[in-house]
């Protein structure tokens, strides 16, 4: 077994080094490895916070926004670099430690990374404060008269998941921009990316690194916990609504508390797109594309697609043709490898599916052989099915796009990203739809993967939610 | 083509009757898996369809590890049947701990064929060293539970095996514990050991109880317990060791005697724990599930279903005989290990938690039924 010397912890100003380990284990045979981790305490936490919190008021509080930018554009493009040593290790242990293939890890930091650019930050600071110098000084404030500044929080701790590599780096960023210093607790399944993402900004621009800590213990562990976030003015955690639920009964009243918890997502396919063979092979391989992202371990993932009658090709056509994009898709970006369990699942699921269709006519069934890569289900049925992921996807024919809202009334609570295929004018009215039962993103097929940054996450403001507001009222005023 | 299913039967009923000891080769364990498979191709109408679209069948089939294995949620789905269902002796449906509306069907046509699996096989394993024997049944007798298989095979055990004074001590009421205090206080005042048998769950309730009200017992040297089936959807889950803790508490059983029995509705056949009859016959082994001689169990990657290395985890995958109304070769959602003797169950392949923001199966289906 090889225990990789990767730093997959950061804590600048606190010596790591003389502390006793524990190892965290990845994959099987020769491709095992082991990464070692410095035991945390309370104790620890709180010097680490309290590190932080003096390096936020010295480095970041008045850095000028401009040059955070700057800052975190400098590390992405180290990061897009294939040379970067961080990169080359995040590439060559990524797929042993999330099992997905390395192909999919090398596509999914391109795509995610690329989003986070000089010109997506400017654009998302001005979509949520107009005017981004307000996190630099009093400005004017229009319309309303005096001044206004906004303040992120000294500290925020997150807590991150571990189905998409280099979500965390999402996190962070969002912080930096509100000059927030962050303690991250990175996740069990997936410790690494986080840690090394930390350390390029120590490389890049120290003092802005000595804002950023990295960390791992067992999610749960109720006095680290405390620790971590007494001193936190906000805490992030992702996660399943009974991790999340289960962090926020913790948090202290006075931190800011924002969970992104477990949500569904899904596809509507209009007529009007399946009125060719090579129209209907297009949307197909959008949609395949879309399933297959991350083997559909995002938020954004959808877990199944609407198809409406009526177009030159049938639901049922397009549900042969879905199969075909998704073994195209898996020759270009395979599916990962799979624990016992996850296969178990999806043989059984398939096994149901291939007796129901010999009994009835409304039910196909396609999949990859012989292992389980992919499975398409084709299921006139009214109910909501969540997927057990890892490219499986059902496909419901619907008569009518708009009969989609009382199918997905019973899931409402859950809903998210909706991608669709649709002229605009019928996008718009099914937008409308879909908004009112709680969707909150409607994006092409292919885009589901990769949000905006802009993208009001879950339906509120990325940065506008981390800051206070303090005001000047202008004595002209009264 | 038209089959002598009375020679067919003959032949398995033989092979069945030749009980525990009989070393039944791969060749022979092969011509009547062969037959079996040829006979249920043609006779079970979906599992044809399903052969065919795979192109396996009997022309193409040589040996018993090719026969199609049915996922056995498959018996939920639709009738695997070879005789219309309404003739069958029996049918045994799950107890459908997951959905109540789908419960899986099993149709015996013949009960013989059933009883002459179970019960040299029982005999092996929990009476390696008596004949008749004193039993206690934590389980509802048959006719209050007509579908339940569990409910006929303890039912069949005490009428053939139990020595006077053997009981059901779960009823429409429930547990009868001052009854079954009162049979254990008795036997433990005599020098008569028992055997006590039912779920594992029906023995937590009995356990708890009797915390309850501070009451052990010490039963006879050579008392025995057979326990079945885990503690899915259950309140309160333990692991064996455990379990067997507690038996040798509260009933002064040791962990040499208590044997675990593992079987499904969807087979005709049990696999039970090695214990007993390796104390009696004096073997040394690991503790392991046993193979009647008309079964195999492979030991499958989910993936590919092909064998996996020995000593490595995987999906069991039984071929029973005695399945010989329905199909012989069953995809369980069991994990386990190949041992030297039989196999290791390590337990239900429980889907791994999600490792994404996408909702949990289990916590949608929470959801949606509140």
């Amino acid at each position: 077994m090889a225990t990789v010397e990767a730093p997959s912890y950061f804590f600048p100003g606190w010596d790591a080094g003389t502390v006793a380990t524990t190892s965290l284990t990845f994959g099987t045979g020769p491709e095992t490895i082991c990464l070692s981790l410095p035991v945390l305490t309370p104790d620890a936490l709180h010097a680490v916070s309290q590190y932080l919190l003096t390096a936020q008021a010295q480095h970041l509080a008045c850095r000028p926004i401009a040059e955070i930018v700057e800052v975190i554009d400098r590390v992405i493009q180290l990061w897009l670099d294939p040379q970067y040593p961080y990169r080359q290790q995040t590439e060559a242990f990524l797929p042993i430690i999330t099992r997905y293939s390395a192909p999919m890890v090398r596509h999914g930091l391109d795509t995610l990374l690329q989003a986070f650019r000089k010109d997506a930050l400017w654009r998302l600071l001005q979509a949520e404060f107009g005017d981004p110098y307000v996190l630099d000084t009093f400005r004017p404030r229009p319309h309303a008269g005096g001044y206004t500044r906004a303040y992120g929080p000294r500290l925020i701790t997150h807590v991150f998941s571990g189905n998409v590599p280099a979500l965390p780096a999402w996190s962070l960023i969002c912080a930096l921009l509100v000059k927030s210093a962050s303690l991250g607790k990175s996740a069990s399944e997936e410790p690494l990316f986080a840690a090394l993402f930390a350390r390029s900004f120590w490389d890049v621009c120290p003092e802005m690194g000595s804002c950023l800590a990295i960390g791992w213990w067992k999610g749960g562990d109720v006095a680290l916990e405390a620790a971590a976030f007494a001193p936190a003015e906000a805490v992030i955690a992702y996660g399943s609504e009974a991790t999340t639920r289960d962090i926020q009964r913790r948090v202290p009243p006075q931190a800011h508390f924002l969970a992104y918890s477990h949500k569904l997502s899904f596809g509507v396919i209009g007529r009007e797109t399946l009125s060719s063979t090579e129209q209907a092979i297009q949307t197909a391989h959008q949609a395949a594309y879309g399933v297959s992202m991350f083997d559909q371990q995002g938020c954004v993932s959808p877990h199944l697609l609407y198809v409406e009658h009526g177009g030159v090709l049938s639901p049922k056509e397009f549900a042969a043709l879905l199969a075909q994009e998704m073994a195209t898709v898996h020759a270009a970006w395979p599916r990962g490898t799979l624990p016992l369990e996850d296969s178990t699942t999806i043989r059984h699921l398939r096994g149901t599916y291939e007796f129901r269709q010999l009994n009835d006519d409304e039910v196909l069934l396609f999949c990859s052989e012989p292992g389980t890569a992919w499975t398409v289900i084709y299921e006139d049925t009214l109910t909501f099915t969540p997927s057990c992921l890892n490219r499986t996807v059902r496909v419901h024919p619907v008569d009518d796009i708009t009969d989609v809202a009382v199918r997905l009334e019973p899931v409402r609570a859950y809903l998210q990203t909706a991608g669709v295929a649709l002229s605009p004018p019928r996008r718009q009215a099914l937008a409308d739809m879909l908004g009112r039962l709680g969707v909150t993103r409607v994006s092409a097929l292919d885009r589901m993967p990769w949000p905006r940054l802009t993208w009001h996450h879950d339906g509120r403001c990325n940065l506008l939610d981390l800051v206070r507001w303090t005001d000047i009222e202008d004595a002209a005023d009264g | 083509m038209v089959h002598d299913v009375a020679a067919l039967d003959r032949d398995l009923l033989a092979v069945l009757h030749g009980g525990m000891e009989q070393a039944l080769d791969d060749e022979a364990f092969n011509a009547l898996a062969l037959r079996l498979f040829a006979y249920q191709y043609d006779a079970n109408i979906p599992y044809h369809k399903y052969c065919q679209r795979r192109g396996q069948t009997p022309e193409t089939i040589q040996h018993w590890q090719q026969i199609p294995a049915v996922p056995i949620g498959a018996f939920k789905e639709l009738t695997l049947s070879c005789i219309p269902p309404e003739q069958a002796e029996a049918v045994w449906m799950s107890s459908g701990t997951t959905n109540p509306e789908k419960r899986s069907k099993h149709y015996q046509a013949r009960l013989a064929i059933y009883n002459a699996s179970m019960l040299p096989n029982f005999a092996a394993h929990v009476l390696p060293d008596t004949v008749h024997f004193p039993m206690l049944v934590l389980n509802p007798p048959r006719t209050m539970l007509p579908n339940s298989s569990l409910a006929h095979y303890l039912n069949l055990v005490l009428e053939t095996f139990g020595a006077p004074g053997s009981d059901f001590v779960l009823g429409a009421q429930g547990l009868e514990i001052d009854k079954l205090a009162t049979a254990l206080r008795q036997a433990e005042n005599s020098a008569q050991p028992i055997c006590l048998l039912g779920t594992s769950f029906a023995f937590v309730h009995a356990i708890d109880t009797f915390a309850t009200c501070r009451q052990t017992f010490k039963l006879p040297a050579g008392s025995r317990i057979m326990d079945t089936g885990g503690f899915k959807g259950q309140s309160r889950e333990l692991t064996r060791e455990e379990l067997y803790g507690f038996f040798t508490e509260y009933f002064g059983v040791p962990a040499t005697h208590c044997v675990n029995m593992y079987g499904m509705s969807e087979f005709s056949s049990q696999f039970l724990d090695n214990t007993m009859r390796n104390a009696y016959q004096g073997r040394q082994g690991p503790l392991a599930k046993a193979n009647p001689p008309w079964t195999r169990t492979l030991v499958v990657d989910p993936e590919t279903l092909e064998p996996m290395p020995r000593g490595q985890r995987g999906l069991l995958l039984h071929y029973d005989l005695a399945n010989r109304n329905s199909v012989v070769a069953i995809l369980t959602e069991d994990v386990g290990l190949e041992g030297e003797a039989g196999f290791t169950l390590l337990g239900r392949a429980q889907g791994s938690e999600v490792r994404g923001c996408s909702v949990a199966i289990d916590e949608m289906l929470l959801a949606t039924q509140r």
